[in-house]
């Protein structure tokens, strides 16, 4: 199975955990339990000093994660927005892209 | 390379709104189109200058509710040539289906449970884009998503579609990848969706562009000078 990694940024910076949980819960309301469970969406690593998270998702679920990403509000009952900085089809590309993102905010 | 247009960014204030021209420039785009309220309408300059700093082309909007068809025609007369792009809120048939076939309006914006219903006799009157704004869909997702699956059924393959923010606050704005996967999931190809944010809008700015400088006479009649070497591309025309 294809896959693809996302970097995401909590803006404010969240804890990790509860990033991965609100991206889950959104994802689970709009295409429900089965739309989960087929997306193979997890949580891969998180950096909580940036408020960054990597997912890993199937190639074909990748609009409908982006889309719940996007639908994100609030984390923690804070309003909060969540922004997908790189899409990759390697971790390594995904990490690269971290680290170019890294240097271009210092 | 694609450039990004986000088609409604709303200003209510001026710190706000650099803050949003910022933010705007981090997220990936190189244009923004925004809808200035209440004091900002006049600062207009300014702001211009402010988001050309950031990297991104500012550009006025206006958006219109009008209530019925001669209050449209009349607010659309009365502001002709002020603003580079006009959308307008159709609230119900009869100003939707003058304002689908209207030149001086760009796009328009059905709202959720309309009270008409969008078939293919109002698709076949419809010449002007459509624009499905992203705030809105955060607002009320079952009723949204709703009228945004027929507009795409329907609509999608006639008129373009464009994906806004249309938003005042920094934290409801969204990157062009995040906007683009509303028309992605609800059917369009990747490129296609990701025209709705950079390709369609980009053609209507630089359209209208064209129509308020002092080069158009009518459409598809330039004057050409020494002073005008750039290209225009057919499409515009």
């Amino acid at each position: 199975m294809k896959r693809r990694y996302l970097l995401i940024f909590s803006e404010p910076s969240h804890h990790p955990e509860k990033v991965a949980e609100a991206v889950r819960s959104s994802y689970r309301s709009l295409f429900g339990e089965l739309g989960l469970a087929s997306s193979d969406l997890k949580l891969i690593r998180g950096y909580e000093r940036e408020g960054a998270v990597i997912f890993r998702c199937a190639l074909d679920s990748l609009p409908r994660a982006i889309l719940a990403t996007a639908t994100v509000t609030e984390i923690d009952g804070a309003e909060a927005a969540l922004r997908v900085l790189a899409v990759s089809g390697t971790m390594r590309g995904i990490i690269r892209r971290l680290a170019r993102l890294r240097s271009s905010y210092t | 390379m694609r450039r990004y247009v986000d088609f409604w960014v709303i200003g209510e204030e001026r710190e706000k709104a650099v803050d949003l021209l910022k933010s705007l420039a981090r997220l990936g785009y190189s244009d923004a189109v925004m809808e200035l309220r209440s004091d900002l309408a006049g600062s207009f300059e300014e702001l211009r200058n402010v988001a050309a700093e950031a990297g991104i082309r500012l550009h006025r909007k206006l958006v219109l509710k009008p209530g019925s068809r001669k209050e449209l025609l009349r607010e659309l007369r009365s502001n002709r040539g002020k603003f580079e792009v006009i959308t307008v809120i159709c609230e119900n048939l009869e100003v939707a289906l003058v304002a689908a076939r209207d030149s001086r309006v760009d796009s328009l914006v059905i709202p959720p449970k309309p009270g008409f219903r969008i078939d293919k006799g109002v698709a076949s009157t419809i010449r002007n884009c459509v624009e499905l704004p992203f705030s809105w869909y955060l607002a009320d997702r079952q009723s949204f998503l709703e009228e945004a699956l027929k507009i795409i059924r329907v609509l999608g393959k006639r008129v373009g579609v464009i994906v806004s923010s249309a938003s005042s606050s920094m934290l409801l704005l969204r990157g062009p990848r995040e906007l683009a996967s509303l028309p992605w999931v609800l059917g369009y190809p990747q490129e296609k969706a990701l025209d709705t944010v950079s390709r369609t809008p980009l053609q209507i700015i630089e359209r209208n562009l064209l129509k308020l400088s002092r080069r158009y006479v009518a459409r598809g009649v330039l004057r050409v000078g020494e002073e005008d070497e750039e290209e225009i591309s057919a499409d515009i025309l």
